[in-house]
């Protein structure tokens, strides 16, 4: 593996912190009454990008003892990791204006510094809100173009990865911004009804499934990529690909959200249970992406 | 009063690697490490047992950068420490590198290793600095079974690029598009 758990750590954050700001951005057109979920959504979405990011830089070699030298990322426009230390870039900063100006009460002890900025980006909140959903879309999509562009890894070398990387985004993302919403509502003793949310997530499992099953077709269609396939499938990595990222990660939740919509069915422990089991697949699902990835030459021993 | 302008001499460089005449010995992989002080545990260039030619017999194959012309490791490294010169030879300039290893995530040959201690990664460079000293490259020069040839496709006369466009030389797997230069002799 050339990327290890860092940069799994990265993807996964990445993609939560992304799908938490897009989960945000849909929730006034979900119900009024959700405007803590916006909120939350764009309170977790630039720390966690930001901490992904910190990952990322750990990761580097030689760029994390001088760090000077990452002025030079952003120069190559042909390559995706050019582009995603933009978006990064550009990501963090306008999610953390957001989240400013959405948010409803200023932490006392920054009251002084904020409230004049938070004048500002009230204002501009709707240009903040465009600019925040173009960036969490590119967020989430732009590492799958990264690891699938190359011909290397014929398990990752197709445009599935992409979608898959975005199913994935917003389903984490989703989970992230209902239980931060969850715990913000709890402190002021408001029970949060979580119907639409659970009946959304259904969905979005379901069409993560889809795209899951579509991805390990076409690979197990490519030379090299049904070893990676076998490997996720019945190999090393089985128990980490049925346990985490089918049953944690898309099964068990959906069984969960099913339930909890049910008629009479309104257990926010069972919604709660299915956002964690979302998060924990999620995580496990990057992890695999770069695990089960085996070139399509057999590496010379240099 | 005239000043002497030297015209620039344009090469593109390749090697060809004669499998047939190799006879194992690594001799061109130890010289390679000598002249380029690649770290302990590492090569920048070995011999590899491969499957080759119609049989697909495996035999000793002087396995390294291919020098591809369509190089994934120019396309992706987002600093441009990895670039390709004129003459067609790919080289890391070490001191624009970040040590983002996306250059070796993206090498289908698996070309490239990681020098731990420096944070960068390496690879084999055709002994760029010799050849613009007009000398050969440490392997070329070393081979005992003159197995190894620096080509130059610019050259009409030159004798080993003839042999890459005969066709009797071929790229190891062309159907990655990279359009690698490095050719292979490889018999029946």
């Amino acid at each position: 593996m050339v990327w290890g758990w860092p940069v799994a750590w990265y993807l996964f954050l990445g993609g939560m912190g992304a799908g938490a700001m897009l989960a945000g951005l849909a929730a006034p057109l979900v119900g009024k009454q959700y405007a803590v979920v916006e909120r939350a959504g764009a309170a977790v979405a630039g720390p966690a990008v930001a901490v992904g990011t910190g990952l990322l830089v750990f990761d580097l070699g030689i760029g994390r003892h001088e760090p000077w030298r990452i002025a030079y990322l952003y120069l190559n426009g042909s390559s995706p990791m050019t582009w995603g230390t933009w978006i990064l870039t550009l990501f963090v900063p306008v999610a953390l204006l957001y989240a400013l100006s959405v948010t409803e009460s200023l932490p006392s002890r920054w009251e002084r510094v904020l409230t004049p900025l938070h004048r500002v980006v009230a204002r501009a909140r709707q240009v903040l809100r465009v600019t925040a959903g173009v960036l969490a879309v590119s967020t989430a999509i732009y590492t799958g173009v990264l690891l699938s562009m190359p011909p290397t890894f014929p398990l990752l070398n197709n445009w599935l990865l992409p979608a898959l990387f975005l199913a994935s985004a917003l389903s984490t993302g989703l989970s992230v911004a209902v239980l931060v919403a969850l715990v913000l509502e709890h402190r002021r003793g408001v029970q949060l009804g979580l119907h639409p949310w659970s009946r959304i997530h259904i969905g979005l499992l379901v069409g993560e499934i889809a795209v899951l099953l579509a991805w390990l077709g076409v690979s197990a269609g490519a030379p090299v990529g049904a070893e990676s396939v076998q490997m996720l499938v019945t190999g090393a990595l089985a128990p980490v690909f049925w346990l985490g990222v089918v049953a944690f990660g898309l099964v068990g939740p959906a069984i969960a959200f099913v339930a909890e919509t049910a008629p009479g069915g309104h257990s926010c422990r069972l919604a709660l249970t299915g956002e964690a089991g979302v998060l924990v697949g999620g995580l496990a699902l990057r992890y695999l992406v770069l695990a089960a990835a085996v070139p399509i030459l057999a590496r010379p021993p240099l | 009063m005239s000043t002497a302008t030297v015209a620039p001499v344009r090469h593109r460089y390749a090697l060809v690697v004669d499998t047939t005449r190799c006879i194992g010995c690594e001799a061109c992989s130890v010289a390679c490490r000598a002249e380029n002080n690649v770290p302990e545990g590492h090569w920048r260039s070995r011999i590899v047992a491969y499957p080759l030619g119609k049989s697909g017999q495996t035999r000793p194959v002087k396995w390294a950068c291919m020098h591809c012309a369509d190089a994934p490791c120019v396309t992706v490294c987002p600093t441009k420490a990895t670039y390709q010169r004129p003459d067609g030879i790919v080289v890391i300039d070490a001191d624009r590198c970040v040590g983002c290893k996306y250059c070796v995530f993206a090498c289908p040959y698996g070309a490239r290793y990681v020098d731990e201690e420096r944070g960068i990664p390496d690879k084999c460079d055709l002994c760029h600095e010799r050849i613009d000293a007009g000398l050969q490259p440490a392997c070329v020069q070393t081979c005992v079974g003159r197995a190894i040839s620096l080509a130059d496709l610019a050259d009409p006369n030159d004798e080993a690029a003839a042999r890459i466009n005969s066709g009797e030389a071929k790229p190891l797997h062309p159907e990655l598009g990279t359009k690698p230069s490095v050719y292979y002799v490889m018999g029946r």
